[in-house]
């Protein structure tokens, strides 16, 4: 353990070292820029009836997809994770494939951030569970940390107009069982706010606590 | 020394099997569970705690009441003799957890190694001599880069006695000690009372003091928010003789709301205690 450590840290203290040089030699100026990109991370910028943060991410074949690219359309962001069971649970229960499918006007957009921005391994769980959207990989978390996505599933609806229409959970019932059932009575959230945006009438439950196995960012 | 040897190639084989098992697999027994009593025979009537016993491998945790950013609360449904279907369930105890940081400001309350999760019960009143059935439902998530569920029933036969014996005394010690204490205002526990602001539209304020002379270290808040809300951007500030907590819920919640909050510290003693307050949320300054 301490030899693959040494070099490791070496490293780090030698990009320390730079890297205290580089602000120290722009001013203040970058400091407070540095500090306020920090406080931008921590607390993300997304805002219910505010612009959606805007992304370019690839997705798992390597096309590329910005959200300016579906401007004037509904579109749905799933963080996505094969490993976890809450959103194995989804997809055993088909509520994503389902939902997306039934709103054939809605663009989904499922996004990978972090570890688990897998390519290999989120074409083989589409293949299995019959994905027919694209899966963005967000490997360095900037479009997780932008919307501030925690858990997965974390499900946001962006409107026509770019702005934020939903953030929050996928259902009322937190259930960590892959197998278990839908429960009698679940509010879908999404397919509730979905169904207010197609008449036009505005989302009653904006924002709801969202659940699941934490977003595996990047240390 | 030959048993020595025999045991050491035994811990050899045992590692050289689960490094085998490859990373793609699922690791088994992360978390063992057991339901123990503080009692080995119990008189009919009397008042004693059970507890769920959940042993929990290197590395991974399982979660608080309330799990934080991600996860899922620890449950334990209680079968007890003598109750039927609907009647209420002893309340469950969870000793002071610890919070989890993990990358991107995803923050977990629970607890790593081993737990106690404990209730206060009544042994029926059946003749002495006979058996008393005891059943647990136990379910958890257990988290380390990925997360799994798990599950036990478990149960527990204890003989219904003249006289009480106690049972696993050393055990039950150690988590009793551990329990949040409930704030009454009373004099021997340093932190006195709770205060809580509202600062932002749905961001939060709460603060608690205690007296300049007492030498409280690493306090530490955990909140527990009513049923669909969530807690968010927790920050703790501690200076000098008090400590904030400021938060946002997570929706904005319609009605005053009642919440609930751990506070943890380690006293002059080096000892780890927790006060646990219950307050309503201060309603939305007018528009």
């Amino acid at each position: 353990m301490r030899k693959i450590l040494m070099p490791v840290v070496a490293l780090a203290i030698v990009a320390l070292a730079f890297a205290s040089f580089t602000i120290a030699g722009e001013g203040k100026d970058k400091d407070k820029k540095a500090a306020d990109a920090q406080q931008a991370a921590a607390t993300s910028s997304a805002k219910i009836g505010e612009a959606a943060p805007a992304f370019t991410l690839h997705d798992i074949t390597g096309k590329s997809h910005s959200l300016a690219d579906y401007a004037g359309k509904t579109v749905v962001l799933e963080w996505i994770n094969p490993d976890c069971p809450f959103v194995q649970r989804h997809y055993n229960l088909d509520t994503m494939t389902n939902l997306a499918s039934k709103n054939k006007d809605v663009v989904w957009l499922a996004i990978a951030t972090g570890n688990t921005a897998d390519a290999e391994n989120l074409k083989t769980f589409a293949q299995k569970e019959n994905i027919g959207y694209p899966i963005l990989l967000d490997p360095d978390g900037s479009t997780g940390h932008a919307y501030g996505a925690k858990t997965t599933p974390h499900m946001y609806i962006v409107n026509k107009d770019g702005k934020l229409a939903y953030m929050g959970g996928i259902d009322d019932q937190a259930n960590g069982d892959p197998n278990a059932p839908l429960k009698d009575g679940t509010v879908n959230y999404v397919a509730k706010a979905l169904g207010e945006i197609a008449n036009g009438s505005p989302v009653s439950q904006a924002e709801t606590k969202s659940y699941g196995c934490g977003v595996k960012y990047k240390k | 020394m030959r048993n020595l040897l025999i045991l050491l190639a035994l811990a050899m084989w045992a590692g050289a099997v689960a490094r085998s098992a490859g990373a793609a697999s699922v690791p088994k027994d992360l978390v063992k569970a057991e339901l123990l009593a503080d009692v080995s025979a119990v008189k009919p009537g009397e008042e004693f705690t059970l507890g769920v016993l959940l042993k929990i491998k290197p590395d991974w945790h399982v979660y608080w009441k309330y799990p934080g950013d991600a996860g899922l609360p620890t449950t334990v449904k209680w079968k007890l003799p003598n109750a039927s279907a609907d009647s209420t369930q002893p309340e469950l105890r969870f000793p002071l957890p610890v919070r989890f940081d993990q990358p991107g400001d995803v923050v977990g309350y629970g607890y790593n190694d081993e737990v106690l999760l404990t209730a206060r019960v009544k042994a029926p009143h059946g003749s002495v001599g006979s058996a008393t059935e005891f059943t647990a439902d136990v379910a958890w998530l257990v988290c380390e880069k990925i997360c799994i569920p798990g599950k036990a029933k478990l149960s527990l036969s204890i003989p219904l006695a003249e006289k009480t014996t106690a049972a696993d005394q050393e055990l039950f010690g150690k988590w009793v000690v551990q329990l949040p204490k409930p704030f009454l205002g009373e004099p021997g526990r340093p932190i006195k009372a709770l205060r809580l602001d509202q600062v932002g539209d749905r961001q939060y304020q709460a603060d608690v003091h205690w007296p300049a002379g007492e030498k409280l270290q690493d306090v530490q808040w955990f909140p527990l928010p009513p049923k669909a809300l969530g807690v968010e951007d927790a920050q703790t500030k501690s200076q000098g003789n008090e400590s904030v907590f400021s938060f946002t819920l997570v929706p904005k919640p319609k009605d005053s709301v009642k919440m609930q909050f751990l506070v943890t510290y380690t006293d002059s003693n080096g000892k780890r205690q927790g006060v646990e307050f219950s307050e309503n949320l201060p309603t939305p300054p007018s528009k």
